[in-house]
């Protein structure tokens, strides 16, 4: 049978570089083949390639793509006349994939109105049809609404469903749940599968997340800096990876760690009481604003050097708890109190000593570092507070600080020239410099790629181990928590459904939502 | 660091611009300001580089002169623009709130007159003299400073590096001038030297209209206004300070251009 793909010795250069060397593979119809590798390997280039896409300063360096056969136009015409019915793409940005400022309806309808016949109302159908089987209620009149009335992930299916009305024989997904939730990820990945199985499409799905191959894949290939490593059956693949690179990268799958003796029943280092946080809903001209709870009435106790996991989708309000236990956002109800003593009124130095005690590391290393600042002075910064220490110690500590982050002699780097697990390093180093009682970590490592994030994690934990600070550790992926956490919390609309040792969660959840989070979430096939 | 054209090219217009005016402080070729009837539009010769003016005065010399008188004047309402603007959007911008929206609404009324308007009706109170125009200009021209300003502010706020500050246990202060501040850097150097370029036509327009730096001092603006019936007689007169002015603008936007790109640290490391 004629593969739907045919990808062969392609190489892809960037200036003078290759991204992509000599790279072949081929995909039967209606097969699932998984790209798979870090930033950087060249997959998303391939995949670009593929449908005639590639983005300025990258251009194909010799190598045949032949799509059912045939030799893939180099002609636009005839290129453009196969995507859309021949080849579809979903992209990573669900945010930007669409056009903000045509409604949904006519960007899905724009496929057929090109590549079909169908009149108007057929085509209206069809669209009402296809929103209807990716699971938009009320599909007739979404179809007037513009993107931004949609969340992530149903923008991720408004995207599948406009691709996929064409029918297409393959469909390319680049990334295509990286920017959601594990909940949503899951939904989003399952339909996409369910859809492409229907219409008998073949699938190249372009991922970092392996976790994602072994569900989703029948076969894998892996690639690192822009050549193949290992390509095969996706589940032997994952069980028996045969070269170090693939064993790394399935290694850097979350694993469970032993757990540790529970704390001895000390007093709680932090602790909240019946905390609320409410936000005024923007409210129409002349209107009086709605009130939004995002945090209700929960009452959390952290224990000296325990490691909490606060767990939950989009929108449960665990950020913004993670916040207010910080007091960086102001609660409306409710009692804060460290090492006993209230600080939820606390202002000026009394404020100052609750916050040296305290720290944060946020999710995305990329806006939460001055751009301004070199490295070293990101990390004294911190020393200013208490007043008293001279500069040059400061900055003595910070390259200590440094060192043990694993960035020693970067400290003249300014963070853009940084990888973004080098700025979450930091980020670390900056949070542990003054030696925190209490580390708040906010997804801390969802923006990074599988092996960094096993590092950084590695890093936190190590630290943790050492330095002994209690940490509240935000996140909405149950594998990450599995490495760390003594105790998992978990959140949804607002408040805490769950909480217990971390065994005990993770083995025997008592709600549903606990089970869904922990269906969704990824972690090493068969453990 | 790559030399860039706009750098080079800027930096020689405006380098020029400068030492013309460095120069007429310690030696003009004669008195800008001494007139002479009997010499009246002289052509340009060997003795008078660019001719005479209708009063007999040197046109080299004012020329040298009403560089130092621009610049300066330009110079000193640009650093009012500023500081009454920045004020302004930082404290709108960080603040929020109350504060914001009087100053808002006080900064719109005023972007709401066209800058030359505004500066006119000053100028009529104030009376016309070099203070009043600086004071004048720069009032006029703050708004636009202070929405740049704020409107930066307001997305720089929001980054997660100034949360990071706060929850380090920096002041407000601290934050809002070492994490703030900086970043708004790039903007304000940009529209500080278009502002310039403004002032110095809008000095001239307000000489033009006989509101600008009195008379007898030369201004290139005034130089213009009073070259204007001569047009036919001595072209030059009209051409040399309008040549002057036009280097000035252009040597500023080049130069504004390329200090944005050195500003950013991203291109420097």
């Amino acid at each position: 049978m004629t593969p739907v793909l045919e990808v062969e010795r392609l190489s892809i250069a960037a200036g003078g570089r290759r991204v992509v060397d000599g790279l072949s593979f081929r995909i039967a119809p209606g097969e699932a083949l998984a790209l798979v590798g870090e930033s950087g390997s060249g997959k998303s280039a391939t995949a670009r390639a593929v449908i005639g896409l590639l983005p300025p300063g990258l251009a194909p360096d010799g190598g045949a793509i032949r799509f059912e056969g045939a030799a893939l136009a180099a002609n636009s015409a005839a290129l453009r006349r196969l995507r859309g019915p021949g080849i579809g793409m979903v992209f990573q940005e669900p945010m930007t994939s669409l056009n903000p400022a045509h409604r949904i309806g006519a960007q899905m309808e724009e496929g057929l109105a090109l590549h079909t016949r169908l009149s108007p109302a057929q085509r209206r159908d069809s669209c009402i049809a296809m929103l209807e089987r990716v699971g938009i209620t009320d599909p007739a009149s979404r179809l007037n609404a513009f993107p931004h009335e949609f969340s992530g992930g149903m923008r991720q299916r408004i995207m599948l469903a406009s691709v996929m009305l064409l029918r297409p024989r393959l469909l390319i997904a680049d990334e295509p749940t990286t920017a959601l939730d594990t909940l949503t990820q899951a939904e989003v990945m399952e339909l996409m599968s369910g859809l492409a199985r229907e219409h008998g499409t073949a699938l190249l799905l372009i991922t970092h997340d392996l976790g994602l191959v072994a569900r989703y894949a029948d076969r894998a290939l892996v690639m690192q800096q822009g050549r193949a490593v290992e390509e095969g059956p996706a589940a032997p693949l994952l069980d028996n990876p045969r070269q170090a690179y693939t064993r790394a990268l399935v290694d850097a799958l979350p694993r469970r760690g032993p757990a540790r003796p529970a704390a001895a029943a000390s007093a709680p280092l932090i602790e909240a009481r019946g905390l609320c946080v409410t936000y005024p809903k923007r409210g129409a001209l002349f209107r009086r604003a709605e009130i939004f709870t995002a945090v209700d009435d929960v009452s959390l106790a952290i224990h000296p050097g325990e490691v909490v996991a606060l767990v939950g989708g989009s929108g449960s309000g665990k950020t913004t708890l993670g916040r207010a236990m910080l007091r960086l956002v102001p609660s409306s109800a409710g009692q804060l109190l460290f090492r006993g003593q209230a600080v939820t009124q606390r202002s000026g130095a009394a404020l100052l000593d609750f916050r040296l005690a305290c720290q944060i590391v946020f999710q995305d290393p990329y806006s939460s570092l001055d751009p301004r600042m070199r490295v070293r002075d990101i990390v004294a910064e911190p020393l200013r507070l208490p007043a008293g220490m001279p500069m040059a110690e400061r900055l003595r500590r910070a390259e200590v600080m440094l060192e043990e982050v694993g960035l020693g002699g970067l400290g003249a780097r300014f963070p853009h020239a940084l990888s973004g697990g080098q700025r979450q390093r930091v980020a670390i180093a900056r949070a542990l410099v003054r030696d925190p009682a209490f580390v708040v970590a906010d997804e801390a490592v969802s923006a990074l790629d599988a092996t960094v994030r096993k590092q950084v994690l590695a890093l936190l934990r190590e630290q943790q181990r050492r330095r002994g600070f209690a940490c509240l550790f935000v996140t909405h992926d149950l594998g990450v928590v599995e490495e760390i956490a003594d105790r998992i919390v978990v959140m949804q609309g607002g408040r805490i459904v769950e909480q217990g040792p971390r065994d005990a969660v993770l083995d025997a959840p008592a709600q549903d939502y606990t089970r869904a989070l922990l269906a969704a979430a990824l972690r090493r096939p068969g453990v | 660091m790559r030399l860039r054209p706009n750098l080079l090219i800027g930096g020689t217009l405006l380098g020029f611009v400068f030492a013309v005016a460095a120069a007429a402080l310690v030696w003009t070729p004669h008195d800008p300001v001494r007139t002479n009837l009997r010499r009246r539009l002289v052509p340009p010769s060997q003795n008078y580089w660019l001719g005479t003016d209708e009063f007999g005065r040197d046109v080299a010399s004012r020329l040298m002169e009403g560089a130092v008188t621009s610049l300066s004047v330009a110079a000193s309402t640009v650093v009012v623009a500023l500081v009454l603007g920045m004020a302004i959007g930082l404290a709108g911008g960080f603040l929020r709130g109350w504060t914001d929206r009087i100053l808002g609404a006080v900064n719109d009324t005023l972007l709401a007159f066209p800058g030359i308007l505004l500066a006119l009706g000053l100028l009529a109170v104030l009376g016309p003299s070099r203070w009043g125009i600086v004071l004048a200009l720069g009032l006029a021209y703050a708004p636009s400073v202070a929405r740049v300003v704020r409107g930066s502010v307001l997305s720089i706020r929001e980054r997660e590096f100034v949360e990071a500050s706060r929850a380090l246990g920096n002041s407000e202060g601290y934050t809002l001038l070492r994490h703030v501040l900086p970043h708004t850097a790039a903007p304000v150097t940009v529209l500080a030297t278009s502002l310039f370029g403004w002032v110095i036509l809008s000095e001239s327009a307000l000489s033009f209209l006989g509101l600008g730096v009195p008379p007898p001092a030369a201004t290139w603006g005034n130089m213009l206004a009073s070259a204007r019936p001569f047009m036919d007689q001595a072209p030059l007169l009209s051409i040399a300070p309008g040549a002057m002015i036009a280097t000035c603008l252009l040597g500023v936007n080049l130069l504004g251009d390329a200090l944005r790109d050195l500003l950013d640290p991203r291109d420097g490391a």
